[in-house]
Parts: C-alpha cells; structure tokens; sequence
C-alpha cells in the first residue's frame, strides 16, 4: 500500500467489508487469519492517515468572478 | 405655421424626450399586479397621491411580488401608441425588510410546491469526501471558520476554494457560475459547500435568489449549504442535500472528526481481534475435550483389559498350580522306582554272559561267567 494510492474512504470501505465478513460467518482460520492481518494492516494506514493536519487549499481562478 | 406631426410621430417625439429619463430609480407600493398570458407582468405603482401604470416582459421578472408590497424598480417612462403612459420596467425588487420577508416567503411557497425542498430529494454526502469545493467570498469569515473547522476535524483533503462576491447585486450570477464550474470542471469531487457568514435578509439575499437556489438543486455533487446565523434560513440552504447552521456548522457536516474515525476503525480491530481470538480458544478447548475423550476410552480399554488378564489368570492360575503338584509327585515315585537307587541301596544285578538278568541260581551252570552290576561298577565272577 503506498501513499500516492492510499484512497481513505476505499481502504475503509474494505476494512468495513472484512469486518462485515467476519460478523456473518464462522472462521476459517485458514482462510481468515490473513483477511485479519489485512484488516489490522488497513487499520494502521487509516490511523496514519488520521494524523494528517493540514488540507490542502487550490484557489481555482476562474473568469466567473470578474464583473461582466 | 408649425410642422404638422401624425399620431405617430407625436408618440415617438415624446418617447424621444422621455428618453432622457431612462434609468431612473423609483420606490413605491404594489396595486393590481397581474401577469398577462404568461408574457407581461403589469401593475400600478402608487405612493400617498400618485399612480403610475408598470409593464414588463416576465423573463426579465425575477421578484416574488404582490399587491400592497414596497418594491424598488428600474426603468424608463414610455407613451405607449395607444395613448397611454407606461413605465417599462427592467428590474423589481422588494424594498425594506417587510417586502423582503414577504418576498421570501412567496418564493418558499413556490419552491415547496415545485418540490424543491422535499426530504426524499436529498442525498447523502460521501462518508469520507476526499475532495471538496468551497464556494464564498474569500473576505469572508466565513471562509476561515470554515477551513479551520475542517482542518480541526479532518486533514489531507483536497479543497478546491471558489471565489465570489457573496452579497450585492453580482452575487448570484457570480455564485451560480461557480457551481456550474465545479460540477463541470473538478473531477471526482466529493461534496460542494458554499457558506457565508451572517447579515441582514438584504445582504443574504443571493442566497434567497431563485436561480440560485434553483442552481444548488440542480447541483450534480452533493451541496452543503450554511449561510449566516443559526436563526437565518436562507432559500439555498432549504435546497440543498445538508442544511447547515453554520459556516462553521457546514465544516462539522461536510466532514466525519478524526476521533469519531478513529473509534470506529479501533472497534472494527478489536471486533476482528476478539473474534479471532474467541476462535482460537474455542478450537483449542474443543482440542483439549477430545483429548479427554481419548484418555476416558484409553482409561476404560485398560480397566478393561487389566480385568480379563485377571480373570484368565484366576482361570488358568488354579489348574496350572494342581498340575505342577501331581508332576512332582509322580517325578518322586519314578525317581524312588529307578533301578539306580535300588542299587544305591546296595543291591545288584547279576547278568549272565549273553547279558540276560539272572532271577535263579539254577539257570546258571558250573564255570559261567557273569556279572554284577553295582551301585558304582561291575565284578565278573566265575560260578563254581
């Protein structure tokens, strides 16, 4: 996961998505550790994403403004 | 003589000279509005002693009018060619706050009939926007509450700030533009916002404006709107997809807190953890019961076994036991019988020569040899 292509809401939706997964059925632990280490792995991201302080301000110049 | 003039002629001379009073501002009160076959709107305009007839075409009336409101109009006096005076409007505005009020609450009216305002017209707004487009005048405070709410909330987002006048009469040509920008021009964009801080309904009126609100309706990205105070309901706020109080408001709104995300994605861990886990230890007790009911069978085949051993060694222990003891009986009577120990008690064997056991002595004539066995050795004699 690198951090050009971190998508927040799309890493939360998959971590949403296993956690869903994991309420509607039995686990297999074959099958489900490594969907729960992606999901703690998805945590972390989001959590480092959560740190972020500043956003980021594009004033769009446009003519729409200016009086006609 | 003076140049005679047709009808005509005198209309447009007079017309000619009115027209030097093109562009005059006049206020007064509202009579006998009517619009006619959806193309004119006229209405008398009077104050205390005068009346003077209006007209104007409808697609330059833009004002929500009725009889006995104060409005403000633009235009030129006119000799119409049937003869009568007429002021030609190119612009109506509610004037003083009454007329403003009611002004509003005829366009609410229209609007909520239209549907407009309807709760199932709105959307949701993407639960984590990546991208946002804020639109006011950057002025005002309300752009920096807005951003400082935001950042205090949420941060590595895209916005994309739209300036515009946000009150005056260029306001809502200026703020419709910009939405139809940002739906147009920024891609994948997540929420529209525009806000602006508070005033009087003069000063927000733009966002009382029929096309703009029309326009935040129409908007193909999801709008928050929060203009002025939280007592203040502005037209474009009842449009739009979320109504916010606030600037500040619209911030809270647009955006999910960090704490809030945080909580959830810490529940949504620890619900995968504590089910893992739970997983774990119940295959591990399951694991721990069978080996328990292995160790019961175990247990069970070994009493078991232990008691047939038992019982086969009562079975086979008794006859074993009186067998031994009749051997050794009968091993002592053989060994009592056998001719080695009649010897030891210190008889012999007598054979004679073809080594035939002598029982008389009248078998044996004079001078045959024979032989006594004894305990230990032989002696050969010779009968005389």
């Amino acid at each position: 996961m690198t951090e050009e292509k971190f998508v927040f809401a799309k890493a939360y939706e998959e971590l949403e998505k296993i956690v869903s997964d994991f309420e509607s059925h039995e686990l297999d632990l074959e099958k489900d550790l490594p969907r729960f280490e992606r999901g703690l792995e998805l945590a972390a991201a989001l959590k480092k994403r959560l740190k972020e302080i500043e956003n980021k301000v594009t004033k769009i110049e446009q003519k729409y403004s200016d009086k006609e | 003589m003076s140049e005679v003039l047709s009808v005509s002629q005198l209309v447009e001379a007079v017309n000619n000279t009115l027209q030097s009073l093109a562009g005059l501002t006049v206020e007064g009160e509202v009579e006998q509005f009517k619009i006619i076959h959806n193309k004119w709107v006229i209405f008398s305009l009077k104050d205390e002693e005068s009346s003077v007839g209006c007209f104007m075409p409808i697609w330059d009336f833009k004002a929500q009018v009725e009889d006995g409101m104060l409005v403000r109009v633009k235009g030129r006096p006119a000799l119409r060619n049937k003869g009568f005076f007429s002021f030609v409007l190119s612009d109506v505005q509610p004037a003083g706050e009454g007329a403003l009020k009611r002004a509003f609450e005829l366009l609410k009216q229209k609007l909520a009939t239209e549907g407009l305002f309807a709760p199932e017209r709105k959307r949701l707004l993407p639960r984590h926007p990546q991208r946002i487009a804020l639109v006011t005048s950057q002025e005002a405070a309300a752009y920096n509450d807005f951003l400082k709410v935001l950042a205090a909330r949420f941060g590595g987002l895209d916005i994309y700030f739209l300036h515009t006048q946000v009150q005056g009469e260029d306001a809502p040509r200026q703020i419709i533009a910009a939405l139809e920008y940002a739906n147009t021009n920024l891609k994948d964009l997540d929420v529209l916002v525009l806000v602006r801080g508070g005033g009087s309904l003069e000063d927000l009126h733009a966002f009382n404006d029929e096309s703009v609100v029309r326009a935040v309706a129409a908007s193909r990205t999801p709008t928050v709107v929060g203009i002025g105070h939280e007592r203040d309901v502005c037209l474009a706020e009842l449009a739009a997809d979320v109504r916010a109080s606030t600037p500040s408001n619209a911030a809270e709104l647009a955006v999910r807190s960090r704490e809030e995300v945080a909580s959830a994605i810490i529940n949504m861990t620890e619900y995968m953890r504590g089910k893992v886990l739970m997983d774990l230890r119940e295959k591990s007790q399951s694991v721990d019961r069978q080996v328990a009911v292995l160790k019961n069978l175990t247990a069970g085949f070994r009493q078991q076994t232990e008691a047939w051993v038992e019982r086969l060694q009562e079975i086979f222990g008794v006859a074993v036991g009186d067998k031994q003891q009749a051997l050794l009986q009968t091993t002592r009577l053989l060994a009592s019988l056998s001719p080695a120990n009649i010897l030891r008690r210190g008889f012999s064997i007598t054979k004679n020569e073809a080594g035939d056991i002598v029982k008389s002595a009248l078998q044996l004539p004079a001078g045959a040899v024979i032989t006594s066995q004894l305990a230990r050795g032989e002696i050969e004699s010779t009968v005389n």
